[in-house]
């Protein structure tokens, strides 16, 4: 084996780890936008798995403590992003407080983006979507 | 039968001012800094925000003509949320 092919197999390990840091930033940054890609995240498990596959096969090559540490940070990048899809996202609290369906809706006085105040009697009469959001935009 | 469309978060109005210029909304997004009405809808999610801050979990109410809530959706990761498609099928459903 010629001394640039290991230096080649030895950047494999970075490459994956890159490629795995790749899928766990994009999640966030672009393919949560796309609502099918948000949802199961496809694009993103497999890029994640790739970059681990990479990393794994260029440890098989060359075993060296900076190789070891490539394929640490590529299996850290898949940890965080089935940490987050399967676990994390799912910490919201009970929802047995939450008003139920046939109930009447509590009154409220609201300020709009314009300051404007609203009320839910405003909307007597018609149907009202009302969403509530996590907010911190 | 109208549809109105409104927008509840703990947001001030200052950020909901800027969101909904950044985005070219027209619905209004009300401001419930006091958690008053997250509470009484009983979607207050404790310490659910960044640093901790209590926040609403996201849910959807479809609140009728005579103020009763006639549908809801409350997601069970947050990540996951109902696609407009699904959505006005419901409307279409109540008329």
């Amino acid at each position: 084996m010629t001394k640039s092919t290991m230096t080649r197999r030895n950047h494999a390990v970075w490459v994956g780890a890159l490629i795995s840091l790749i899928g766990l930033i994009s999640y966030f940054t672009f393919f949560a936008r796309f609502p099918a890609l948000r949802d199961v995240p496809k694009v993103n498990f497999a890029l994640v798995l790739i970059g681990l596959a990479v990393s794994a096969w260029g440890l098989l090559r060359r075993r060296s403590l900076w190789s070891i540490t490539g394929l640490a940070v590529s299996a850290a990048c898949a940890g965080l992003l089935a940490a987050y899809v399967f676990v994390l996202s799912y910490g919201l609290p009970d929802a047995e407080h939450a008003i139920q369906v046939g109930e009447t809706a509590p009154a409220f006085a609201l300020p709009d983006q314009e300051g404007r105040i609203t009320t839910l009697e405003e909307y007597r009469g018609s149907n009202l979507v009302l969403v509530f959001y996590r907010g911190f935009w | 039968m109208g549809t109105e469309l409104a927008a509840v978060s703990v947001d001030p109005v200052a950020d909901n001012r800027r969101v909904a210029d950044q985005l070219g909304l027209d619905f209004p997004i009300l401001a419930d800094e006091s958690h008053s009405v997250v509470t009484d809808y009983g979607v207050l999610h404790v310490g659910g925000g960044i640093g901790g801050r209590d926040i609403a979990r996201p849910a959807i109410l479809l609140i009728g003509p005579d103020g009763t809530v006639t549908w809801r959706h409350l997601t069970e990761n947050w990540r996951v949320r109902i696609r407009p498609e699904k959505l006005i099928a419901v409307l279409r459903g109540v008329g």
